[in-house]
């Protein structure tokens, strides 16, 4: 893979918490080795605590690597510049409840340093992407979870991001939400944007991933082309089960868990 | 710059929104008018008494109002994890945090403001209003500057109810140093040395406090409120280096 073509590449990823009063250390992430290049959609899954999170705090620079080192477009991601770049979206995102969700955008695009009319009319437009254009003059307060994470998918998408980071998109919408949602993915895709997404729901990572990783424990145990995984006409449900049972036998990866 | 003004633009609309401090101002309001009016009512209705109960309870506000919202701002932020979505933005850790010190220091100086206005058009309707009360306020205004940048530094290591403890305590005992530098005079040498350690190194308010002098008419020169007001002005500066020292390393 051509390096200057690399949006991210991780080598030796490794996080480690210290250990607290009653708690011992423990492995967030251990040892990922990743390269994703650029106009891929790359899907990570896994349990929940397999270190999905973690990858993508890695990659923003929120944490630091306890061993190995992240590039996000050959730059640090503790780099404000290379931060420029990215869009990203939480898990469950809270945000500031007293702002109305234009005001929201507003303050979330002049972070990027973007002009006045650019920002404007870019939030008008991603206002209608996500279908909250009706809801743009209303706190935060009294959106549902389904309408922030809407909200959510506009702030991370105000810069034009080249690299759009998503830990678990699909959660809190509902099934029209997660088709509307589906649609601005492969939107993105076909505009060349890089996709890294954390999904738990196997259906979505499967229509719109050129890629997928599967983390245990922190560990990645799997990673190939969607074709590549599911050689033998088996659904990516039942490879990633087949998978995360063999690393870990007795659990049921489909039972509560991501 | 544009950053940092943005980040303190949302603060402080983040606090000015605020229901709990709408209604601490109404009450801060209501008990400046109630302290000048009681004062009215003292023996021989001294002027002086007025004047300062009034500025007893501007800073009794002030100060509430800086050590609880300050204490609680970084928090809010972690809890509610609305920090990812701005630190995964271009933003760089210091720029953040001295943000939010901006935006809130934004709103205090609103709430003084307001707090002022009212006790001055009090005094005027008393015939008992005097120019150096305002170079009082203005002191008070720098020390919830200390105030603020304290909170926020004790609160990028320490829960609010911790940091809330330290502030106040700081407070409390920067306010009390003569009396511990009194103290340390005759004491044993390590004590002493301890003592007056302790009275170079912590925040000597005491400096930033003149309402005696204007309330009084106590000895006060223009020279000394200048370097009251550099005292409290470089102290601030360095509260808020060490709180952008420890939130750099931060992780979330």
């Amino acid at each position: 893979m051509d390096d200057n073509a690399l949006v991210v590449d991780a080598s030796d990823l490794t996080k480690i918490y210290p250990a607290q009063i009653g708690q011992p250390a423990k492995v967030g992430l251990s040892g990922l080795t990743l390269q994703v290049a650029r106009g891929e959609t790359f899907g990570l899954l896994g349990p929940n605590g397999a270190g999905k999170t973690t990858a993508q705090k890695l990659f923003l620079g929120l944490m630091r690597p306890t061993r190995g080192a992240v590039r996000i477009f050959g730059g640090r991601p503790e780099d404000p510049r290379v931060r420029t770049k990215i869009g990203f979206l939480p898990e469950n995102p809270y945000f500031y409840h007293y702002l109305t969700g234009a005001e929201f955008l507003r303050f979330c695009g002049g972070l990027f340093g973007l002009p006045a009319k650019v920002l404007a009319e870019r939030s008008a437009n991603l206002l209608q992407l996500v279908g909250m254009t009706g809801a743009q003059r209303v706190q935060l307060r009294k959106y549902s979870k389904g309408m922030l994470q809407r909200i959510g998918i506009a702030q991370a998408l105000i810069n034009d991001p080249d690299l759009v980071l998503l830990d678990e998109p699909m959660s809190g919408l509902d099934p029209v939400g997660r088709r509307e949602l589906r649609e601005i993915i492969l939107g993105l895709k076909r505009a060349g944007k890089t996709i890294f997404f954390n999904s738990h729901i196997l259906s979505d990572v499967e229509d719109v991933c050129d890629r997928v990783g599967i983390l245990l424990n922190g560990q990645l145990v799997a990673l190939g082309s969607v074709p590549e995984l599911l050689a033998g006409g088996q659904s990516l449900e039942d490879f990633f089960v087949k998978v995360v049972s063999a690393e870990r036998p007795g659990a049921d990866p489909r039972r509560g868990e991501r | 710059m544009r950053k940092i003004w943005d980040l303190a633009e949302n603060t402080f609309r983040e606090t000015i929104r605020d229901r709990v401090l709408n209604v601490s101002l109404l009450f801060a309001l209501a008990m400046l008018g109630a302290s000048v009016l009681l004062g009215t009512l003292s023996i021989g209705q001294d002027q002086k008494i007025v004047r300062d109960l009034g500025l007893a309870a501007i800073e009794f506000f002030g100060v509430a109002i800086a050590i609880f919202i300050g204490t609680s701002l970084l928090y809010r932020e972690l809890d509610q994890r609305t920090v990812f979505i701005v630190l995964a933005k271009p933003v760089a850790r210091h720029s953040f945090l001295l943000g939010k010190f901006c935006g809130l220091v934004a709103t205090l100086t609103v709430l003084l403001a307001l707090m002022t206005l009212a006790y001055v058009v009090l005094l005027l309707a008393l015939r008992a209003f005097e120019l150096p009360l305002l170079w009082a306020v203005a002191l008070l205004w720098v020390e919830l500057l200390l105030l603020v940048g304290l909170s926020l530094m004790f609160s990028t290591f320490a829960s609010p109810v911790l940091a809330l403890v330290y502030t106040f305590s700081l407070y409390l005992t920067g306010n009390n140093l003569d009396g511990l530098k009194a103290l340390a005079r005759n004491a044993r040498p390590l004590v002493k040395v301890l003592a007056e350690g302790a009275y170079y190194l912590l925040p000597n308010l005491g400096h930033l406090n003149i309402k005696n002098q204007v309330v009084y008419g106590a000895p006060f020169s223009l020279g000394q409120w200048g370097l009251a007001l550099a005292y409290g002005g470089c102290y601030t500066a360095f509260v808020l280096l060490l709180a952008v020292g420890i939130f750099a390393r931060r992780e979330f």
